[in-house]
């Protein structure tokens, strides 16, 4: 099963930036691969906050399950590998 | 100076020169519970009721129904607020399930607030905890650089915002650090036992472009939430020339002519000196006038006090049914000295009163430290000028140096008029002895008083100087006595000389009339005597022709 994030972002904003380009350094290393949608919260505010986001970067799994959610730059490579891997172990 | 929003709050605008700076950011740092949620919300509840304006709160620690919940008793109808949109609660509670790694930016979070704020049209923003927030971003040049981000967005949505942060003992950390560069108001609030009593007061840290005091303030937490209990001083008072009688007539003499209406006086002395007897004469005077007046009494019952009063004859039971004297009796140690001084302010406003009585101000004042008790009195008497009442305080007086006692607990200075009663103890006596300290704008009587309570109520009598002492009681009366018995003795004196005088009046009286009667006597007797001669005279002058006649004499 394929799975699923989503990442709020703030526009070009430095951290939400470096944010990205972790998550897609780690995205391509998943097997089976990870959906990433990102979400700019300065276009969309009304979804990030009902999604109860309040800061960016903030990193949201919807799959697999249970939902998660992972702050900040994402610099720890191997966290955030276990991260979008977690409920998916074998 | 920056332009004022206005927080609603009682005394804080005055402070603050009209209210915290529109469209900047005011911090507010205070320890856990020392109201800092309370003031920001009543704040914004405070706009939506007086100015209609919205708001957004951003909840970083509290849901929004815990905070609904705690705050919802407060007489503000904060859930109406909320349903009817006025107020947007966000709740911002970071979940504990969120992990961090490295670290954040405000851009996303000040883009959402905005969109919010701009899409319900609020004009104000509380963000309640934002060290919270503030924590997530540990390296300072950027945090600084946020909250310099942070200001200028605010001030181009145009909102006017409030900051709390939880800060506990000394020593700023990075979030306050970093918030105190971007606000051009900071708040602290601090709360602290002083001897049982839970003190809050409110201190002006920091105010940018206007000129504040930075004092601690009292704060009040009453049903309407906080309130600062300040008067403004250059609040101008009513100011009366007429005066009003003391109930007690030598004593108005010895004011010149009785205390001003809307003056303020102390009463001192040691216990047993009759203050409370003084100052229920004063009351009795003012209601026998027709005036209402309120008694505040502390840690003594009511019924007690008009029982005590009515041993020498003061009838306050009398005006107590007329509706013209309300008694308040309060219990020192129950409240703070903000919650009494809140209560009685209430209990004013309510009643009306042309005369307030507390007895006795020290009690107020003793669930709080010196600072406390000085503002609190201070605004105080402010109140009770700006209301035009006449305020008399009594102040209880033990130690063996009270005129330096009494001045320390700033009462005196406050106080326009200044009573003081000691005892004087002479020929194994005890006397009650008044002067009059200090009576403002009036030419007072320098002498010492003696203060005797009679069954005709409190009377002044004169005392006696001789040799350097002072005579009271028993020596007085001895010395009246001496004089009394002077007096008689020289009014029976010119009695007796009268009457002396009288008789010898009298008796010239009667040797006028003797003499009168034996001038009468001596004039009918030489009247009788001239009568008798001329006869003589016509029968000699008779008889003498006859005789010639018949001797025919030729001769004649």
């Amino acid at each position: 099963m394929t799975g699923k994030v989503e990442l709020y972002i703030a526009g070009r904003a430095a951290n939400s930036q470096i944010a990205r380009r972790n998550l897609e350094a780690a995205a391509a290393r998943v097997e089976g691969g990870v959906e990433v949608e990102i979400v700019d919260v300065l276009a969309d505010p009304t979804r990030a906050m009902s999604a109860g986001i309040l800061v960016t970067p903030t990193l949201v799994r919807r799959q697999p399950p249970p939902v998660g959610m992972l702050l900040g730059t994402l610099v720890d490579a191997e966290g955030l590998l276990a991260f979008l891997g977690q409920g998916q172990n074998e | 100076m920056t332009e004022r929003k206005p927080t609603g709050i009682r005394g804080l605008d005055a402070i603050l020169g009209g209210g915290v700076p529109a469209d900047r950011a005011t911090l507010i740092l205070g320890g856990p519970g020392a109201g800092k949620t309370v003031l920001a919300m009543q704040m914004l509840a405070n706009a939506a009721a007086a100015l209609d304006e919205r708001s957004l709160f951003v909840s970083f620690e509290e849901s929004p129904e815990d905070l609904i919940g705690h705050l919802k008793d407060f007489g503000w109808g904060l859930p109406r607020l909320v349903a009817d949109g006025l107020i947007h609660i966000v709740d911002a509670r970071l979940g504990a399930e969120a992990e961090m790694t490295g670290s954040i930016e405000l851009d996303g979070f000040l883009g959402m607030m905005a969109a919010q704020a701009q899409a319900m049209g609020a004009t104000r923003l509380v963000l309640d905890g934002i060290d919270l927030l503030l924590a997530m971003q540990p390296d300072r040049g950027r945090l600084l650089q946020q909250m310099f981000q942070l200001a200028r967005t605010l001030r181009e949505l145009k909102l006017t915002t409030i900051m709390t942060i939880k800060m506990d003992g000394f020593g700023g950390s990075l979030p306050v650090d970093a918030a105190q560069y971007i606000v051009d108001c900071v708040l602290a609030l601090e709360r602290r036992l002083e001897g049982d009593v839970s003190v809050a007061t409110l201190r002006v840290a920091k105010a940018r472009g206007t000129p504040v005091t930075t004092n601690r303030f009292p704060l009040a937490i009453t049903e309407a939430g906080l309130e600062l209990l300040y008067q403004d001083v250059n609040s101008r008072h009513q100011v009366f020339s007429d005066r009003i009688s003391s109930g007690v007539e030598r004593l108005d003499t010895m004011m010149g002519g009785g205390m001003y209406r809307g003056s303020t006086a102390l009463i001192s002395g040691a216990p047993g000196t009759a203050k409370t007897t003084l100052a229920g004469a004063m009351v009795n005077a003012v209601c026998c006038r027709g005036e209402r007046a309120l008694f505040v009494s502390f840690d003594e019952a009511e019924d007690q006090i008009v029982r005590n009063l009515a041993s020498v004859s003061l009838d306050l039971g009398r005006h107590r049914e007329a509706g013209l004297l309300r008694m308040v009796s309060m219990r020192s140690a129950s409240a703070s000295a903000q919650q009494h001084v809140h209560r009685l302010r209430k209990v004013c406003e309510d009643f009306q009163p042309a005369m307030l009585v507390i007895d006795p101000v020290s009690a107020l004042v003793k669930g709080g430290g010196k600072v406390i008790a000085d503002s609190l009195i201070e605004m105080l008497v402010d109140f009770v000028k700006s209301q035009g009442i006449t305020a008399i305080f009594t102040a209880l007086i033990e130690g063996s140096d009270p005129e330096r006692e009494i001045t320390q607990t700033h009462v005196s200075t406050m106080a326009d008029t200044w009573l003081h009663v000691t005892f004087v103890a002479h020929g194994g006596e005890r006397n009650r002895a008044l002067s009059v300290v200090k009576s403002r704008g009036s030419a007072h009587s320098s002498q010492v008083r003696e203060l005797i309570l009679t069954d005709r109520g409190p009377t002044l009598a004169d005392v006696y100087s001789s040799g350097g002492q002072v005579l009271m009681g028993t020596a007085r009366l001895e010395r009246e006595n001496e004089d009394m018995a002077e007096r008689q003795r020289v009014r029976f004196r010119r009695r007796h000389e009268r009457i002396r005088a009288q008789a010898q009046l009298d008796e010239l009286k009667t040797r006028v009339a003797l003499l009168a009667a034996e001038l009468a006597a001596k004039q009918a007797e030489i009247q009788g005597m001239d009568e008798f001669d001329a006869e003589m005279q016509e029968r000699e002058t008779a008889d003498f022709s006859s005789v010639l006649a018949s001797r025919s004499a030729d001769r004649r």
